[in-house]
């Protein structure tokens, strides 16, 4: 009894492990792309302050803006390609508004 | 924190978005800011998209967007597009207005959608306009001159400079003395620079409404903050900036802009609808 529960256990529990190792991989591709925006967005902002303090000069500015946003664009492509166009511009969308103000007055 | 979503369907199709690549028939309208404002107005040819595109409002009783046409394009964030956005912005400040921002890049198809938008959303932005009026907002950015203050720290501290003695004058293996030293000078400058930034904001919170810290960029920032300002009060604001850079000449540097809209303090954007309902 042993034995067959061995043998009729095995192709369950292989699979389901397989597919719970694709999903985990398929969550932490997301994970990584949701990161990877994040720091594309801080380079860029590091970029910025780099130009405006005369770190870097305004052909080098170009060139690496150019890359940064070149790989954000591949991002967001991908996300548009899952049906996820950017709400800001997504003119046909049901879009509703949000307002934060992220203050209290002092 | 207050987060108010509002439900407002503003279309009851769900088709897709024009894609990138589109062509320049597909025209659409790209939304700055919400300002209050009755009358029609215009702000120049100053439009994103280098098009020249004038600037001008779409009403809704006493509210209106500030807008200019546009295709219907994915705005990159390049340094371009900011400014041009930014731009915009000033020159309704420069008028007297204090715009509530849209965030970069929102676009609508039509003016109809945009009168819907304000009709569907008026009590809430009417709110925020209330709060907001007169408001607005400078950014402090504050770098260290991280050398100067290292020598500092070498010539005051005691601790550090005894060990710094004993490794000099050891002849045996310093490895962990060494080891010891680079510690307490980080800790030393982590207490410095926290207290730096304690003392500008101490100092500058009187002048201001609210203030907000931001993650700083990059290795010589301290500080990069924002600080929400009453119109007619920018001028003793300014004033104190002026002395609190004084005060650390030499130590730190202070790069000051504004006025902005509030950015930091308020964000209107929209939000795509999950679960729509058909």
């Amino acid at each position: 009894m042993l034995f067959l529960e061995k043998i009729l256990g095995a192709p369950f529990t292989l699979p389901m492990a397989g597919m719970k190792f694709v999903f985990q991989q398929v969550a932490d591709l997301a994970d990584q792309e949701l990161n990877d925006e994040g720091n594309l967005r801080e380079q860029l902002l590091l970029l910025q302050v780099q130009l405006e303090e005369g770190d870097v000069d305004d052909d080098e500015f170009a060139e690496r803006e150019a890359d940064i946003l070149a790989r954000m664009r591949l991002i967001k492509q991908r996300k548009m390609g899952l049906d996820e166009t950017p709400a800001e511009m997504n003119v046909d969308g049901r879009r509703r508004l949000v307002i934060e103000t992220p203050f209290d007055e002092e | 924190m207050i987060g108010v979503p509002v439900e407002t369907p503003l279309s009851e199709s769900n088709t897709q978005a024009t894609a990138p690549g589109s062509t320049e028939a597909d025209t659409g309208i790209y939304v700055y800011s919400i300002i209050e404002c009755a009358e029609p107005r215009t702000f120049g040819k100053i439009g994103i998209g280098g098009r020249g595109d004038e600037v001008y409002t779409v009403h809704y009783k006493d509210l209106a967007a500030v807008v200019s046409r546009t295709t219907l394009v994915v705005y990159d964030p390049t340094r371009e597009n900011v400014l041009a956005h930014e731009h915009v912005n000033e020159v309704s400040i420069g008028e007297g207005f204090t715009p509530v921002p849209m965030s970069f890049g929102t676009l609508f198809k039509t003016e109809k959608d945009i009168v819907e938008f304000l009709e569907d959303t008026y009590d809430d932005l009417r709110d925020v306009l209330v709060k907001m009026k007169d408001k607005l907002e400078f950014a402090l950015r504050v770098n260290w001159a991280r050398e100067e203050v290292l020598a500092e720290i070498e010539r005051d501290d005691e601790g550090i400079r005894r060990l710094k003695e004993e490794i000099s004058k050891s002849q045996q293996s310093t490895y962990f003395a060494r080891m010891q030293l680079g510690r307490l000078v980080e800790q030393a400058l982590t207490e410095k620079s926290d207290a730096y930034v304690r003392d500008i904001y101490e100092y500058l919170r009187d002048g201001a409404i609210a203030s907000r810290s931001n993650k700083p960029i990059g290795d010589k920032m301290i500080m990069n903050a924002a600080f929400l300002v009453e119109r007619d009060k920018t001028d003793i604001f300014d004033q104190k900036v002026t002395e609190i850079a004084q005060r650390y000449e030499g130590k730190l540097s202070f790069r000051y802009t504004g006025p902005w809209p509030p950015w930091n303090f308020v964000t209107i954007r929209l939000q795509l609808e999950r679960s729509a309902v058909v």
